[in-house]
């Protein structure tokens, strides 16, 4: 059952969040000097349903764990990743919470998910909130060739 | 060669029970209200040309094609935005690129001429779109229900940019 959005005070401001990105979110820029690939903003956007986030990984917990974070998130799907602080999400006015995955047959187990969501039951994020976890987005795990915004 | 044709809904309070098939050749639309008629046909613009082989490819995206839970874009999303870019097709500017979002839903963007415009197609007639002058950093969003003047405008703007001469520098 999905966890009723919280914001997760153990979960500090300084603390790593990771978030996995798509080739899919790749966009070509030709705004600029030379054309450029870089992270589309909808890559920073929540899931299907009101009260649903953005998921994410909880760097933190991946290193009580000894899992090495770097592995864990390119995996089963090849994926880049991003990661941005806690704090970011937070000054956009969102929360962020622990939401472990567990025998849910769509995902494989990740007890180190957690959620970045609205205060307010929304089907998306507002762009201001898209756009400001996108420029607070640094590579954690980069796709060659790609700008992270 | 066989042309590529596609209906297109020219009343948009109808909700679309087509398939999407080359093969089609007369479609029956069924209006909300209304008795079953057949459509005339109209050719592909090459923007769905040249998508047409990512709308395919997005619409089957495996389930956590994302890292996570994503969907793939569904099929109703996936018709209304061909309908979409039919609609604002302009010959003299690119595609839009094509971006799915983890709930099923996609966008469309250009990021050219300075200006970035993202239109997001959340369903039939749920449409939300943003644009941003680079040159003045003027930002506007828009939200879509069934009148695309706006956005067609949009478009038109980000072509006319193309046309203006650049000036020599000294």
């Amino acid at each position: 059952m999905a966890v009723v959005p919280y914001d997760d005070t153990a979960i500090e401001n300084d603390d790593t969040v990771i978030r996995r990105v798509s080739q899919y979110h790749i966009v070509t820029d030709k705004n600029g000097a030379e054309p450029r690939r870089r992270l589309s903003s909808s890559a920073f956007n929540k899931s299907e349903g009101p009260r649903a986030g953005m998921s994410i990984d909880l760097e933190n917990l991946m290193f009580e764990d000894q899992v090495n974070p770097r592995e864990f998130v390119i995996t089963p799907v090849f994926t880049g990743a991003v990661s941005f602080c806690a704090g970011n999400a937070r000054d956009l006015d969102l929360m962020i919470g622990r939401e472990p995955i567990m025998d849910d047959p769509n995902q494989p187990d990740n007890p180190y998910h957690g959620e970045v969501w609205r205060k307010e039951e929304a089907r998306k994020f507002t762009n201001s909130q898209s756009k400001g976890l996108q420029r607070s987005a640094k590579w954690y795990d980069p796709l060659d060739g790609v700008d992270n915004c | 060669m066989k042309p590529q044709f596609q209906t297109i809904a020219v009343y948009q309070d109808e909700v679309a029970t087509f398939d999407y098939s080359e093969d089609v050749t007369s479609t029956v639309w069924t209006p909300l209200s209304s008795k079953p008629y057949v459509r005339g046909e109209v050719p592909k613009s090459r923007w769905n040309r040249e998508l047409e082989e990512m709308f395919n490819e997005l619409t089957s995206l495996p389930r956590g094609w994302d890292g996570y839970g994503g969907k793939p874009l569904s099929f109703d999303c996936a018709q209304f935005a061909a309908a979409v870019v039919e609609r604002l097709f302009i010959s003299s500017l690119d595609a839009p690129q094509l971006v799915p979002v983890s709930d099923g839903s996609v966008r469309l963007e250009w990021h050219q001429n300075q200006y970035d415009i993202e239109i997001d197609i959340e369903g039939p007639y749920e449409v939300q779109a943003y644009r941003r002058n680079l040159r003045s950093g003027y930002e506007e969003e828009i939200e879509i229900e069934t009148d695309f003047t706006a956005l067609a405008e949009w478009i038109n703007d980000l072509s006319e940019v193309d046309q203006v001469p650049q000036a020599v520098g000294n």
